[in-house]
Order: C-alpha cells, then sequence, then structure tokens
C-alpha cells in the first residue's frame, strides 16, 4: 500500500478525509453558532452603560481572547472532569470553541451596534421605544447588515481553529489525515491534501466575504 | 403643557444651560432663536429628557418627569414628539415602516391601523407616491417631511423641531416650513430651534432668544424683531437680518 502511485492512493483516502471535513463544518457551524448567540448579547452589554452588564461582558471578552484556545478546550475537556463533569468529546468541543468564538462576535457586534449613528437611538427613544425596543428594532438590523463579514471572517478563522479539536479524539479533518498518516507513513502528501481541502472550504468563503464587502461600500 | 424650572446642564466642565426657566402653553408656538453654542438644542432635548438636566425640573402636565425613567418616560416621550437637524430616519425601513414601527411596537396598533394612519399622514405631508421608497432613495426635504409624519403618527400633545432645515439644500426648505406651517394652523403646540427668521416672525406665538446658556429675552414676533430691548439680542439679529 505505501508504494501505491499518488492518485490511486488520494482516491483511496478522499472518502476519509471527506468525513474529516464534514466534522470540521460540523462542529464550526454549531460553534459559531452559539458564538454569535452569545455575541448578540454580549455585545449589547458591551455598549451598555450598566456596570452590571459592562464589568463581566469586558471580562470575559479580555479572558477568552488573551488565553489560548487549545488551553480552553483542554480545560473544559480534561479539566472539567476534576469538578465531576465529564462531557463528551464532542459537547466538550462545541461549548469551548462556542464560548471562544462568543468572544470574537462580542467585539464584532459591539463595533457593528457602535457603528450605528447615535441619532438612530435617540429617534427610536423620541417615539417611545424603550431601550431594548430600540436595539431590537432599529439598531441590530441595520448593525447586522455591517457586521456580516466581519462575521465571516470569523467563521473562517474558527473552521481553521477548530483542528486543534483533533488533540481531544474528535474525527475532524486534521485527525482524520493525522491517522491516515501514522497508517501509511506518507506525511507529506496527506497533510499536503488535508491543507488544500482546508483551503478549498476557505477560500469560496472568504470570496464571498470580499464581495458583500464590496457590495456594501457601493450600497453606502 | 410644559414648564422647565432652572435648568442648568453641564457637560464634564462645560455648562451649557445655566438656570433656563421656560414655559410653554397649549397650542403655542414657541421658537427659539440664538447664535450656535447658545443651549438652543439642549434646551430642547432637555423637554423629552433626551438629555438629562444636571439640575432643576421638568414639567409635563404638571407631573415631575425629571427623576423618572424606564417605562415612564418612554410613556411621556409618546406624547411629545421631536425632528431632528440630521432627520435619523430608520434607513433600513421604507417610508411608511418608519412612520408605522413605533405606533405598532408601542403603541400596540395592528399593522392594518397603523398604515392607514401612516398612509393619511404622508398623504398630507404630500408623500403619497414614496410610501415604499427607502430614506436613501428619497430628497432631504422629503426625508424630513417623512420624519414628521413619523412623529405626527404617535399624536402627539407637541411637536419639538430642533433646526429641522438646517441640514438641508436651499430649495428644499420651503416645502419642510410649508408643512410646519400647516401643523401651526392645525393648532398643534410647537417649539422650534430655527435660524429661518422669516419663518420665526410669520408662525410664532412666541420668540425666545438665547445666548451663552441663559434666556436673554422673549417676547411676540414684532416686540423682538422690530424692537428689541436686549442690546445682545438687537446685535444677534443685526448680524443675520439683511
Amino acid at each position: 500500500m505505501t508504494n501505491e502511485s499518488f492518485f490511486p492512493f488520494l482516491v483511496g483516502i478522499l472518502p476519509h478525509l471527506g468525513k474529516g471535513a464534514l466534522m470540521t463544518i460540523e462542529l464550526t457551524i454549531i460553534s459559531v453558532g452559539i458564538g454569535v448567540v452569545i455575541g448578540i448579547f454580549g455585545g449589547i452589554a458591551r455598549v451598555s452603560r450598566n456596570p452590571i452588564l459592562l464589568i463581566p461582558s469586558t471580562i470575559y471578552v479580555e479572558v477568552i481572547r488573551g488565553t489560548p484556545l487549545l488551553a480552553q478546550l483542554f480545560l473544559v475537556y480534561f479539566g472539567l472532569p476534576s469538578l465531576g463533569i465529564n462531557l463528551p468529546p464532542f459537547t466538550a468541543a462545541v461549548i469551548a470553541m462556542g464560548i471562544n468564538s462568543g468572544a470574537y462576535v462580542t467585539e464584532i457586534f459591539r463595533g457593528g451596534i457602535q457603528s450605528i449613528e447615535r441619532g438612530q437611538m435617540e429617534a427610536a427613544r423620541s417615539l417611545g421605544l424603550s431601550y431594548l425596543q430600540a436595539m431590537r428594532y432599529i439598531i441590530l438590523p441595520q448593525a447586522f447588515k455591517r457586521i456580516l463579514p466581519p462575521l465571516g471572517n470569523e467563521f473562517i478563522a474558527m473552521l481553521k481553529d477548530s483542528s486543534l479539536a483533533s488533540t481531544i479524539a474528535i474525527a475532524e479533518l486534521m485527525r482524520v489525515g493525522r491517522e491516515i498518516t501514522s497508517r501509511t507513513f506518507r506525511s507529506f502528501e496527506v497533510l499536503a491534501v488535508v491543507a488544500l481541502l482546508y483551503l478549498a472550504i476557505t477560500l469560496p468563503l472568504s470570496l464571498l466575504v470580499r464581495y458583500t464587502e464590496r457590495r456594501m461600500s457601493i450600497s453606502d | 403643557m410644559i414648564r422647565l424650572e432652572k435648568i442648568y446642564k453641564k457637560f464634564g466642565r462645560l455648562e451649557v444651560l445655566k438656570g433656563v426657566d421656560l414655559n410653554v402653553e397649549k397650542g403655542e408656538v414657541v421658537v427659539i432663536i440664538g447664535p450656535s453654542g447658545a443651549g438652543k438644542s439642549t434646551l430642547l432635548r432637555c423637554i423629552n429628557l433626551l438629555e438629562r438636566p444636571t439640575s432643576g425640573r421638568v414639567i409635563f402636565e404638571g407631573i415631575d418627569i425629571t427623576g423618572m425613567d424606564g417605562r415612564a418616560v418612554d410613556k411621556i416621550r409618546e406624547r411629545i414628539g421631536m425632528v431632528f437637524q440630521h432627520i435619523n430616519l430608520f434607513n433600513h425601513l421604507t417610508a411608511i415602516d418608519n412612520v408605522t414601527l413605533a405606533p405598532m411596537k408601542v403603541k400596540g396598533l395592528s399593522k392594518s391601523e397603523a398604515e392607514h394612519i401612516a398612509r393619511s399622514l404622508l398623504e398630507r405631508m404630500g408623500l403619497g407616491d414614496k410610501l415604499y421608497s427607502y430614506p436613501s432613495q428619497l430628497s432631504g426635504g422629503q426625508r424630513q417631511r417623512v420624519a414628521i409624519a413619523r412623529a405626527l403618527a404617535m399624536q402627539p400633545d407637541i411637536m419639538l423641531f430642533d433646526e429641522p432645515t438646517s441640514a438641508l439644500d436651499p430649495e428644499m426648505i420651503k416645502e419642510v416650513l410649508d408643512v410646519m406651517k400647516a401643523l401651526v394652523n392645525d393648532g398643534m403646540t410647537m417649539v422650534i430651534v430655527t435660524h429661518e427668521m422669516g419663518f420665526a416672525k410669520e408662525v410664532a406665538s412666541r420668540i425666545i432668544f438665547m445666548d451663552d446658556g441663559c434666556i436673554i429675552e422673549e417676547g411676540t414676533p414684532k416686540e423682538i424683531f422690530s424692537n428689541p430691548k436686549e442690546e445682545r439680542t438687537a446685535m444677534f439679529l443685526s448680524k443675520i437680518l439683511y
């Protein structure tokens, strides 16, 4: 098998790598999905003048962004069991990655909310809308449009970072690649294909991000 | 209807309002004039508490609203319409949606009720053919008229205008002033900050001249424009009237 020429070899391993890639995508979608939910509330908290919202959300963002995702992942998967909380690898991964993504998405939402002119909030409040109603009906819909490109970038970043989940026995793209490597010893070829598969997912995405960015700069 | 008592407002160390008293009766049209930086807009924004006075009292229909917050202030703001210099239409909504949003979300009107009101208001503003246009598709004058309709849709007891024509191209000023004049004729209570002296002369029941955070002088248009008592008023008018 090790002497097999490249293309038949590639055809043999592609279905496995494909499955890994699907797992990578699934992991990323769920994590960024959690991140967006956290980010909406986090972003609102970060622009609040109420210290009960502002201080915890600021600490959250700084702690998460200032520590490595790998450490966060290990803390959830290997650390929590010593507190009696045992999580299956996939659950541990989406929790750690979701919380991690939430910090970045929080900052994306904060920036988006702050980019909306102050007059929009004032006009809404002058009509009798509450602060939260103004956020929901006026500020967030406008902010959401503006944050689509950075949100796309966050998705791309998280997709690559999800390779860290290979360290806790999740059969995503990186892990599958390493397993094939250890079976076949054809490290360079396999890892190059793995890298290309990541690129095959991220490249169309980043082109899409650039396209929406350009379209938005025209319409604004 | 509205009484301001000894309103002070500081932004950091800058004192913008220095003890202003103001009374607005129902049906009055009060026009505030004065040089920029006099505190006119800040005073106007204290009426609906968009700006919180550092000290002093804001009394609306006999109730002290100065210390109110949350839902109570929202309730008061429903009854005070405001039109802004920078218009501030909701950019992601069509003209009609701009007008129906607050009646639906704040007053709980049904979509069809709200649209009925919005349609007739926008038609009155001469915008019957622009119901489904987005703000970016409208001229400045059209946008400001939508903004006036948006405020009127809440059926306010009083309307505040903060330099409503200052950001408009000259040829669009008249269409906005005409709409405001129609409101005056309907008997709406209004407080207007403006630099349009001809308009002030024509519609005001009372003119207030402000400078340096204080009310310097007030009176009928005739008193202020033809026979100002204070030197500062005379000087201001001599600078801006040709």
